[in-house]
């Protein structure tokens, strides 16, 4: 690229050209196409003040971590919740009707299994079984599992894409369960040697043989997870008049599932909910019910509002740093629309900066959590990420507010000595 | 001059000799009771062609009356005209427009922005106008030759002397080729040497027969330079003399420290 002429934004890097020709020339290419001059003006005064860009990019970049990781954590703890709905992965569940979510088991009878069965539209209606149980360790500890019964002859709802060992056949053979995988050292029949195929242990001192391996995330309990067949889950458990969890359902072909649901809950009196229902029936408890959501919310809105009150403050300071320049500016000719933007501009920048170091840093916090196998819950959805750029955005354009109004209200008189 | 004001391309056809001419401008600050008057009924034209300088004790009203001649602050009454055009009249969009084709400053503490360098700093009346970067780049360039800082180009404010600043600040002025400077304390942060080379650069680059530069002054030190004295107390004009005889008449006030 051969420029007769220099940039005058770029002229104070004129003796770099020769080291990084190619990257220079590009780089002040693409800036130039970008921004007017003097909105690189606007960058260049961001940048050469270097204590106060870094401070403004810390606190932005404080916001978006706390945003994004206490964000994560809550949805890690939101999913947690659910996780028993996702990976069953049935179209309509049936419960009790006074079921307010996936752990509030109310037993039903084995007969309104039967009962959904006769309803037009089913086109399958299998059994769940999904009960807290104790293993009793060879090391004479005990432990609380989550035991998971599904159909005997189907095994509709085990998560089978997540079977990491064995073969689902084996649970036809006798005393047979899957472990999900953090289960194995919970399971343990010592601290060194963790549980594997193969491996036994008593449940309501009934044997238990471990043939499958799932991988499949841990609910809000963090219970290890026995699977097996319906049946056999019973035996697993104290004899109960109700042990039938849930009823699993899926409609016929063309048949509505919202539409099928209404129609077992007229006709059976149970409750009998689409999965998106059912899960959203289950966040709403956890919303309302845990006081949850309320110690984030606040921890995520300290973050804000530290971020903000940092940003504000430097951002304030280094206007009025620079309000002279501005003055010259406005008595040079420039309008107010133009110091604006350069402010906006700036302000946007530092935002964007932090954003990006937040939420990456965020991100290396969860890869790192999620690599060292721990049990902290941990998952950022995508609408995570839009949302903490909005709130930065917000934060900045708060930030700059009143330093727009400080430049807006500026006479240029301002420049004269006296 | 590139610029689209159409106050730019009539004041170019204009065969004026005067820069400013103010009648019977009145300025108070605040109002009612807290009204504080600081010009009287101030009279005064600044012709092209000439280094006019502004003097008088603090407070006697020489930075509100370069202000208003400058469009950046409005009179209370009083006919002002800058190159023909009538400012007590124009919208502040007007002003703005006057100001960036014809008006060039000159700061005591030189408001050079700290972060960009000598070039960039000259080239930001250029950018402020719309001219093209390329073309900002080579004026401002120009601009700095005339001031003998045409070898520093990249260096920062901090890298260069108070008066090497004051020069960067002069090209800053210059760069659009204005034909009204105007100089606020120009040679106060600096050394008397160095202030009367100040001046003789901006008197050799600034006073043309089609331009002309007011200062605004306490330092009696670079007095000679000056083609007219306007003394001013107390918000009104109390002198209007041409060098030299002026200097030593007894109409000039004690020179209060800057």
């Amino acid at each position: 690229m051969n420029r007769t002429k220099p940039s005058v934004v770029s002229a104070g890097r004129l003796r770099y050209t020769k080291l990084i020709p190619i990257t220079y020339e590009y780089g002040t290419l693409l800036l130039e196409s970008v921004l007017s001059a003097m909105n690189r003006i606007a960058l260049k005064m961001l940048f050469g003040d270097r204590l106060k860009f870094f401070t403004l990019v810390a606190g932005l970049t404080f916001s978006a971590l706390l945003i994004t990781q206490q964000g994560s954590i809550f949805c890690g703890l939101l999913k947690r919740f659910i996780v028993a709905i996702e990976n069953t992965n049935v179209p309509i569940w049936v419960m009790d009707p006074e079921n307010r979510f996936i752990d509030d088991v109310k037993p039903l009878q084995e007969t309104d299994l039967y009962r959904i069965r006769s309803i037009g539209g089913v086109g399958w209606a299998m059994p769940y079984l999904k009960r807290l149980s104790q293993v009793q360790l060879p090391s004479g500890k005990s432990q609380n599992v989550q035991l998971i019964g599904y159909d005997s002859q189907t095994l509709i709802g085990l998560p089978t894409t997540a079977i990491i060992a064995g073969n689902v056949l084996d649970l036809n053979s006798p005393d047979a369960v899957f472990v999900d995988k953090k289960a194995l050292t919970k399971l343990a029949a010592n601290e060194d040697t963790p549980a594997t195929i193969g491996s036994v242990f008593e449940m309501e001192d009934k044997r238990a043989r471990i043939v499958g391996i799932v991988d499949v995330a841990n609910g809000f309990q963090s219970f290890p997870q026995v699977m097996t067949t319906y049946d056999r889950a019973k035996t697993y458990m104290p004899p109960q008049r109700k042990m039938l969890s849930y009823v699993l359902v899926s409609p016929q072909d063309n048949q509505d599932p919202e539409e099928l649901a209404e129609r077992i809950t007229k006709q059976t009196g149970l409750l009998a909910l689409t999965q998106e229902q059912y899960i959203t029936r289950t966040l709403d408890y956890f919303v309302h019910n845990t006081g949850i959501p309320i110690n984030f919310g606040i921890t995520v809105m300290l973050g804000v509002l530290i971020g903000a009150a940092v940003s504000a403050q430097t951002f304030y300071t280094f206007t009025i740093e620079n309000l002279k320049q501005f003055a010259t500016f406005k008595a040079m000719g420039a309008s107010s629309g133009v110091l604006v933007r350069m402010i906006l501009l700036q302000a946007l920048t530092v935002g964007l900066i932090g954003y990006g170091i937040g939420v990456g840093l965020a991100s290396l916090f969860g890869a790192m959590l999620l690599r060292a196998g721990t049990e902290l819950a941990y998952f950022t959805p995508w609408q995570l990420p839009v949302l903490c750029f909005f709130a930065v955005v917000i934060v900045c354009l708060l930030s700059s507010l009143l330093s727009i109004v400080k430049v807006i209200r500026l006479e240029p008189a301002a420049v004269f000595s006296s | 001059m590139p610029s689209s004001s159409p106050l730019l391309i009539e004041n170019n056809n204009s065969v004026t000799t005067e820069a400013s001419r103010l009648v019977g401008v009145n300025k108070s600050y605040g109002k009612g009771n807290l009204a504080l008057q600081v010009l009287f009924d101030v009279s005064l034209t600044v012709k092209m062609g000439e280094m006019t300088f502004l003097v008088g004790p603090s407070g006697c009203g020489k930075t509100t009356l370069i202000s208003i001649i400058s469009g950046i602050l409005s009179a209370n009454s009083g006919e002002i005209s800058l190159f023909g055009h009538r400012l007590d009249t124009a919208t502040d969009k007007q002003k703005t427009a006057l100001r960036k084709a014809n008006l060039g400053f000159i700061f005591q503490q030189y408001h050079l922005v700290p972060t960009l360098t000598a070039l960039e700093n000259v080239a930001i009346p250029l950018l402020i106008d719309g001219i093209s970067e390329a073309e900002a780049a080579q004026l401002a360039q120009d601009a700095l030759h005339a001031v003998d800082l045409g070898s520093r180009p990249t260096a920062y404010p901090r890298e260069l002397s108070g008066g090497q600043q004051q020069r960067v600040a002069i090209a800053r002025a210059l760069s659009r080729n204005p034909k009204l400077i105007i100089c606020d304390e120009p040679t106060a942060a600096l050394d008397g040497k160095t202030g009367q080379r100040v001046l003789e650069l901006l008197k050799a680059v600034a006073v043309k027969p089609n331009s002309a530069v007011i200062v605004v002054t306490h330092d009696n030190r670079i007095y000679d330079y000056a083609d007219r004295i306007i003394s001013m107390n107390d918000g009104r004009i109390i002198g209007d003399e041409r060098p030299h005889s002026a200097l030593r008449g007894s109409f000039l006030p004690p020179e209060p420290p800057p």
